[in-house]
């Protein structure tokens, strides 16, 4: 079976919002294709627009002019294809684990399967991020980081063809964060899932990415460069640290964001 | 000091433009490569003047040994063990090839590249081939995976703006997005040039200077003025002058070897630095002036001159 080089494809998209102020020039000229089962991270400063191209890709927003495409058709709207995760885990707070991952999977297919095959699903979905366990806890009875594991619960449990995620772990600690990470280095090599995620972060960028897009600063920003990062899976990051490879490329990452795009930093001291 | 281009020719079409004769060539003193490059002549695909013209594109061909390269002997009697020829159209029809001569040996560090788009699949501009110095893997590792936009980094300044562009002291890294890796081997300078390649693929060659091998001794960047009468000094570095530019010289179509590069559109070279305008033969150093053109839509963009 040969893979779609263009399962996501953006083009010539650009995003102008109106504002109070007048036109905000978000996103000009973007191009991108995303493989089926790529890992792609959308990288920059604040304000660069790449929760934008996120949130277009997912269908909250519309381009303003341009074209995208997921599996060969238009993203008009969201879609259950195309699951988001969000920074904050945007749990409804009333309703269990199982409650939160349950809404999503009977949105999908409750109208083919039987509640016990949806039962099924959710049990799936929440063991498979290792939240098997806390099925009847409400959100405020679980930690920052398992109540994300169970916001990537709800969006694997949908079966989406694509996850999208904005920063996922960025409201988590050190920790935390390393061990979603890795966690989610398990869940998409089983999954075989494309994932298109926003970060901040330089090294969680380098390890879990098959391309890193770097992202010009705003307003009107664009696709500066992208570096393929073809480092073996599965990947260790303990062994990584130590890794040439690894080490030129989180340089290369760091070179584009603090030496050609980093006066929006230095404007911001 | 030696530089990373360590001897440069040019071939022209002959009257048929059926082969490539040689036009002329910078080799250095005693060497066997000119002694047999002015009774030699390339048809198309032959030998690697002929290989850049048959295909249309710059062409880097890494090691002589046992490859296509018609004058191997020679050319590792001068030190020679990797060549770069650049060949440059007027539209479909070919005006010269240029072959860029580098060597091996452990002080050799710089960079060559050539960077292409097809803008049938890609926006992107990525790495067709380089020459890497001794010292440049990990310049290479990083370029042999970035991909560049239209605007971003050196190749894709040149590609935006359809002339040449130069930066110096990439350590800080005003556009050069491999900044970090580059100082690390020691590249300071770079420049890049678009390529006249017939068809709609772009190809841009960059060039990138290390302190220890700069790519020349001077490089100048020259590009019509505002009148369009004269050509203005844009841009350049020479390693006794320092920084170029903002030069009151105005060189007119046929004067010197770049304004003879600007009238006719064929690369020039000479080692009668005497006889060219300004000051350069006062210069510590410099032997030989190499002149390259810069074409867009056949018209021409930039002289770029390399001293050797």
């Amino acid at each position: 079976m040969t893979t779609d080089q263009q399962y996501i494809k953006v083009e010539n998209a650009e995003m102008v919002f109106e504002t109070k102020k007048g036109r905000f020039h978000a996103l000009r000229e973007i191009d991108l294709s995303v493989a089926q089962g790529e890992f792609v991270t959308l990288i920059g400063h604040s304000g660069c627009g790449k929760s934008t191209l996120l949130n277009l890709i997912a269908g909250l927003l519309k381009a303003t002019s341009g074209v995208l495409l997921c599996d060969k058709r238009e993203i008009a709207a969201p879609g259950p294809e195309r699951a988001v995760v969000f920074q904050n885990h945007s749990l409804l707070p009333w309703l269990s684990c199982a409650e939160n991952v349950h809404l999503a999977v009977e949105r999908v297919f409750g109208a083919n399967e039987s509640k016990a095959q949806l039962k099924a699903r959710t049990q799936a979905a929440l063991e498979l991020v290792g939240m098997g366990h806390a099925v009847n806890k409400r959100p405020h009875e679980v930690s920052g980081g398992m109540k994300q594991r169970v916001g990537i619960a709800r969006a694997l449990a949908m079966e989406p063809k694509v996850l999208l995620m904005d920063e996922p772990f960025g409201a988590l600690d050190a920790l935390t964060r390393a061990h979603l990470q890795d966690e989610l280095l398990k869940i998409v090599a089983r999954t075989k899932s494309t994932v298109v995620m926003v970060t901040h972060d330089v090294d969680e960028a380098v390890l879990l990415s098959d391309r890193i897009v770097m992202m010009t600063n705003g307003p009107a920003a664009t696709i500066g460069e992208i570096l393929r990062v073809d480092l073996a899976r599965p990947r260790n990051r303990v062994e990584l640290a130590e890794d040439r490879n690894y080490v030129h490329c989180r340089k290369a990452v760091l070179d584009f964001l603090y030496t050609r795009q980093g006066h929006v930093e230095k404007a911001a001291a | 000091m030696k530089t990373f281009i360590r001897a440069v020719e040019f071939w022209l079409p002959d009257a048929e433009r059926g082969q490539l004769e040689h036009g002329g060539g910078f080799y250095g003193a005693g060497s066997r490569m000119a002694g047999i490059s002015r009774e030699m002549c390339f048809g198309r695909g032959e030998g690697l003047p002929g290989r850049a013209w048959d295909e249309g594109r710059p062409v880097v061909l890494q090691a002589f040994e046992g490859s296509y390269f018609k004058r191997t002997a020679a050319a590792l009697a001068d030190g020679l063990t990797c060549g770069i020829a650049l060949p440059i159209f007027n539209g479909d029809y070919l005006n010269a090839v240029v072959v860029f001569f580098c060597g091996d040996d452990e002080a050799h560090a710089g960079a060559i590249e050539v960077w292409h788009n097809d803008p049938a699949v890609s926006k992107d501009m990525t790495l067709a081939d380089g020459h890497y110095g001794r010292t440049a893997d990990t310049f290479e590792f990083i370029s042999r995976r970035t991909a560049f936009r239209s605007g971003t980094g050196l190749p894709g300044l040149a590609w935006q703006r359809h002339a040449p562009v130069f930066l110096d002291d990439l350590g800080r890294g005003s556009g050069f997005l491999r900044s970090d890796s580059a100082v690390k081997v020691g590249i300071n300078r770079g420049f890049a040039m678009p390529c006249a390649t017939p068809g709609l693929d772009v190809y841009v060659l960059a060039f990138l200077s290390a302190l220890g091998t700069p790519i020349a001794r001077r490089v100048e960047i020259w590009q019509p003025d505002v009148s369009g009468q004269a050509l203005a000094l844009q841009a350049g570095f020479c390693e006794s002058a320092g920084a170029l530019g903002d030069a009151p010289l105005r060189l007119a179509r046929g004067q010197g070897t770049v304004g003879h590069c600007w009238l006719t559109g064929l690369p020039g070279i000479t080692d009668n630095l005497a006889s060219e305008p300004g000051d350069v033969a006062q210069l510590p150093g410099l032997g030989a002036m190499v002149v390259l053109p810069v074409l867009q839509d056949a018209r021409f963009v930039a002289g770029v001159a390399l001293y050797f």
